[in-house]
Formats: structure tokens, C-alpha cells, sequence
């Protein structure tokens, strides 16, 4: 689709809004060298986003009357099975995104299909249905991974970075139905507010960015996205989103984002199937 | 702030008396630069969508706001990105802007050899004319460049380069025989870099030690007060940009606000880097400063090399 094409949203809406999270929880510092299991400091870190941060983010979407959805690992339901179940209850979309976090790079593509199918058990065994919907945990997935997703019936997935409307994958030549929508670091809460001193990150330990700074990076980016008639995709994290500061911050967003006419607030889910019965 | 404040003027008179001369210019690395980065990448198709998000829709976007300024900016752009992307060359060679060599692949000249250095220049200008049928005259570095490359550069039809960082103004780099110069530098500067303040990734690392993305307002805020200081001190505003960085529908709004700041001075000479350099070498500044690095940089590698 080129630039100039203006986008048909469903209503005459003029531009999509996708709030999303990805509700890690310890599950995020542990994959890879991090060795959170015997770091209880750490691990309480990530616990801080399932135990307080779903709960006030909860409140916050029935505030605004926003849809959200939640990419949880298979691990995380098991082990805070009252918050997900608050989240599925409240109507927001429950998405796929590892048992425990995994970095799929690192996995070969049999125990990719292995770790979905146990994700999905979780789901199953804690009250929801199977996801239909897909992000790549951390860093990146691999060659092959959406063909896979493809044939366990996958919808969408919600992993690339390379566009700002949403696109069909093509899976060994052929165009599918599978739909990505695309997240973008800059609309990420993790890589200003992310912090941790031991294991270190960022490695660099720079200071954590200001509030208003980055109200101010999403919010023109809304503008941009608005004007052109986007898909705005916020990926946020419960455990770094949740805190009491940045979830006012988010309400003031969301707030300033309902002030304009024809903003289509959605699920992934939903901006995928519009795409796929459209494009 | 007082920027402007106790600036020593560079004394120079640009064209219809303009206080500073402003160059855009682009690096169009695509995904190659996360290759370049770290060859892992070539297997990690989020990350090298972060890349390709560049030609296909930061540049759309940015030749929109350099048409609507009417600015024409200097492109510079890998061989191998030419080749990939030719469509996209042709548009930003249609919409009258210039475009430069970068080598071939965004590799470092600093561990090429003298043959390594010139393959990767003579495939470069092959990539360019195979797509916009002109050759390049320019050249910036990937990163740093080796002792040896601006004399290369000169020997294979090269009159100018924006890769070094010594000066605010254009600086004689080389000159022959008779003293006329053979190579100007039109310096880019780290500050008014885009790309630093904002381009990140997790896997591979970028910045390495992953530092967070500034703030737009910041950083638009920081360029309109280095624009006025540059003014003030009649030198020349060189912007560096990726499309896959400045190209976001948000982050666009940030060179749209200091376009718009230095159109309302109404004082720049907004002109390319080539033309800058040509305008430079015809004019009685084209002389090697005192002071400027690289002749005490060549003298004093000389000077160990015979104590030795």
C-alpha cells in the first residue's frame, strides 16, 4: 500500500489506536543470562506489573471505555491466575507471547511450536480461549516462525517494526491471511523507563526519561499518525507502565487522543479482521 | 539560552547574503545498517524491518516535507541499498535532490586496504548510475575512514566528501600542485546527527549501551538554537537524517519545526552539499585553514615516522 492511499478505517474513522501490554512479569528477566530465579529483588521487579500494574491498568480502561490487549506468557497465567482472569472478564483481548518469555532466535522452530501449545494449555486451563493473536517476546523471532503460526491458526501477530498500517505476511511466497500490525520502539515504554541496577539494564544505565518528555515523543507521534491516518500501536508493560505517575501519564494520553474526532480505539484482533475483510 | 553570545563571525559572505548556508543531508542505510551493525541480523527479520522501514515509508515521507520547504538535500546511499532500491532512487532523483556515494555495502573503510577501498567506490558509482544513470561526485564514510581514502578518493573522480568533523564551515581537504583545491569536506557533525539522539534496538544493540530515545522537543528545541548560532556566526547548518529514524509519522514533526524556524528568519542559503562544495572551491576562502586537523595530523605521523 503506498503512502498516498488513505486508509478506509471501519466507521469513517480516520485513524486506529491499538493500547496494548505485554504483561511479562519476572518472566522478562529471565530469559537469556538473567538469572531472576535467584534474584528476588529482581524478581520482584517484574512481579510489580501483574500484582499492581494490571490491576490499576484495568481500572484505568473501564475509565476511559478503551479496549486493550494483553500479551501474557503461559507462565505469567498460571502463576497470577485472579489477574488474568480480571483481564479477560473485563472483555480486553488475551494475546500470545511465550510460556516464559522466550526469545525465539534462540529456539529452534520445533521448540517454538512446543512453547505455543504449552502457552495456549495456560490459557485454556486458566479460563480463556486459545490466543489468536501473536508478539514476539524480547528480541527477535526467526525465518519460519509465522509459518507455523499460520498453520495453528494463528490471525495476527503484532512483532515487526517495519510499517505504521498494518500488512498480510507472505509465508514461502504466498500472500496470507495472517495479518501483522506492527509496534515501533519509540511507542514503548520499556526503552525509557525500563531500569534495573544489577543485572544491569540498560547496560548503560543511563538515567530513566522524563514523564513529560515522553508524553510529549507519543503524543506527536499520535498527531503524525492521526494527520496520516494510521495505526498507532503503544506497546506498554504493566511493571513499567503500571506505576502510579505513568499511568496518569497514560490517562492524560488517552484523554488527549478522545479529544479528537474519529479515533478508533481497538483491540489487535479487531484491527486485524477489519484488515483482512478490507485489504 | 544566549547561544549567540561572544561568537567569533567566520567572516565568510554566502550568496545574496545569507547568515548561514543549510545543508539536509540523508543517510538511506535501509537495513544494511543493522547488518552492518551485527551480520546476525541478516537472520532477524524484526530487526531488519526496523530498516527497511526507511525507503519504503520514511522517505515518502520526508521528500513531502523537504517539497513542501522546497529544499533540495543530498542523499547519501550504499551501493547495495542503490541496487535494492532503485525505485526509490529514482523518486528522490526525480523530486531534483542529489545523491552520493557511501561504498558499497555500510562497511568500514577503516580495515579496507587501498583495492578494498576503491572496489568499494568503483561498485558504489556503478550501484548509482545503474539507477539514477548519474555519478556520484560525493562520498561520506559509514564510520571512520582510513589514512589513505581522500587521496583514493580524489584519484577516482571524487571533488568532495561530508565525513569529517573538525570545522563548521567547508574545509579544503587536498589540494594540487598549483594550489588549487581537489577535495572539500562539508563537515556533519555529531549534535546535529539524527540518528544518535534517536535510533535503538534491543538485539542487536543500538546504542550499545541501549541509552534512551531523546525527547522530540528537546532535540527540535536544541537544533532551532544551534541554527541561530550558527547564523550569528555565518557558518554552515549541516543536518544529518535516516529515514528510518526521522521518517515516523511523529518524529517527522521535528525537521518540519526547524525547516519552519529557519524559513521564518528567512537568512539561510539552503543549498546542496555538492553545490556547497563547488560554491566554496570557486571562492577566495578555498585555502586550507590554519589550524585544520588533518595537515597536523599527516605532519606529525611524518615526524614519528622518521624518529623512528
Amino acid at each position: 500500500m503506498l503512502n498516498s492511499e488513505r486508509i478506509r478505517w471501519p466507521n469513517g474513522a480516520k485513524c486506529a489506536v491499538l493500547i496494548s501490554f505485554d504483561v511479562d512479569g519476572p518472566a522478562v528477566w529471565i530469559e537469556g543470562e538473567r538469572e531472576a530465579w535467584h534474584r528476588p529483588r529482581t524478581f520482584s521487579l517484574g512481579g510489580y506489573g501483574p500484582l499492581r500494574g494490571v490491576p490499576r491498568i484495568l481500572d484505568l480502561l473501564d475509565e476511559v471505555q478503551v479496549p486493550g490487549s494483553f500479551y501474557v506468557p503461559g507462565w505469567v497465567a498460571e502463576n497470577w491466575p485472579s489477574q488474568f482472569r480480571d483481564i479477560n472478564l473485563a472483555g480486553h483481548e488475551i494475546g500470545h507471547h511465550g510460556y516464559l518469555h522466550e526469545v525465539y532466535a534462540h529456539r529452534t522452530l520445533d521448540e517454538f511450536a512446543g512453547i505455543v501449545t504449552r502457552a495456549q494449555d495456560a490459557f485454556v486451563a486458566n479460563g480463556a480461549d486459545p490466543a489468536v493473536g501473536f508478539r514476539s517476546p524480547g528480541g527477535d523471532f526467526r525465518d519460519g516462525n509465522h509459518r507455523i503460526l499460520e498453520e495453528l491458526g494463528f490471525e495476527y501477530s503484532s512483532s515487526m517494526r517495519g510499517d505504521d498500517r498494518p500488512y498480510r505476511w507472505v509465508v514461502d511466497g504466498r500472500t496470507t491471511d495472517l495479518i501483522e500490525i506492527c509496534a515501533h520502539w519509540e511507542l514503548d515504554d520499556f526503552p525509557y523507563w525500563g531500569f534495573n541496577d544489577e543485572p544491569a539494564d540498560p547496560v548503560s544505565q543511563d538515567r530513566i526519561a522524563g514523564l513529560d518528555w515522553v508524553y510529549d515523543n507519543w503524543k506527536r507521534e499520535f498527531d503524525g499518525y492521526y494527520a496520516e491516518g494510521l495505526c498507532y500501536t503503544l506497546m506498554m508493560h504493566p511493571q513499567v507502565i503500571g506505576k502510579p505517575g505513568r499511568v496518569a501519564l497514560l490517562r492524560k494520553l488517552i484523554r488527549y487522543m478522545q479529544e479528537h474526532e474519529g479515533v478508533w480505539f481497538a483491540t489487535a484482533k479487531q484491527i486485524a479482521d477489519w484488515w483482512r475483510e478490507t485489504y | 539560552m544566549s547561544v549567540q553570545e561572544n561568537l567569533r563571525d567566520s567572516g565568510v559572505s554566502w550568496p545574496d547574503g545569507a547568515r548561514a548556508a543549510t545543508v539536509i543531508t540523508v543517510d538511506l542505510d535501509a537495513e544494511l545498517f543493522w547488518v552492518q551493525l551485527d551480520p546476525v541480523s541478516k537472520e532477524r527479520p524484526k530487526t531488519l524491518s526496523l530498516g527497511e522501514y526507511g525507503p519504503n515509508r520514511g522517505i515518502p515521507r520526508l521528500l513531502s516535507v523537504l517539497s513542501d520547504y522546497e529544499v533540495s538535500a543530498t542523499f547519501f546511499v550504499p551501493g547495495a541499498v542503490a541496487d535494492r532500491y532503485s525505485e526509490t532512487l529514482r523518486a528522490i532523483d526525480r523530486a531534483g535532490h542529489e545523491i552520493a556515494a557511501k561504498g558499497y555495502l555500510p562497511s568500514s573503510f577503516v580495515h579496507f586496504d587501498n583495492e578494498e577501498q576503491r572496489d568499494s567506490l568503483r561498485r558504489s558509482i556503478a550501484a548509482i548510475e545503474r539507477a539514477t544513470g548519474k555519478r556520484p561526485r560525493g562520498f561520506r564514510s559509514f564510520d571512520d575512514i582510513d589514512g589513505s581514502t581522500l587521496e583514493i578518493l580524489v584519484e577516482e573522480g571524487f571533488t568532495w566528501t561530508s565525513v569529517l568533523a573538525g570545522d563548521d564551515r567547508p574545509q579544503v581537504q587536498l589540494v594540487d600542485n598549483s594550489g588549487a583545491a581537489t577535495l572539500i569536506d562539508i563537515p556533519s557533525l555529531w549534535e546535529l546527527n539524527e540518528f544518535r539522539y534517536f535510533g535503538f534496538n534491543y538485539g542487536p544493540a543500538m546504542p550499545a549501551g541501549q541509552n534512551r530515545p531523546a525527547s522530540y522537543a528537546r532535540v527540535a528545541a536544541d537544533w532551532k538554537d544551534e541554527y541561530d548560532a550558527y547564523a550569528e556566526a555565518r557558518a554552515s547548518f549541516v543536518l544529518t537524517l535516516d529515514p528510518q529514524s526521522i521518517g515516523k509519522p511523529g518524529r517527522i514533526s521535528i525537521l518540519r519545526e526547524v525547516l519552519e524556524h529557519i524559513r521564518n528568519r528567512g537568512d539561510a542559503w539552503f543549498t546542496t552539499a555538492g553545490e556547497l562544495a563547488d560554491w566554496w572551491r570557486d571562492s577566495s576562502y578555498a585555502k586550507i585553514p590554519e589550524g585544520a586537523a588533518e595537515p597536523i595530523r599527516r605532519r606529525t605521523i611524518r615526524q614519528i615516522d622518521t624518529e623512528r
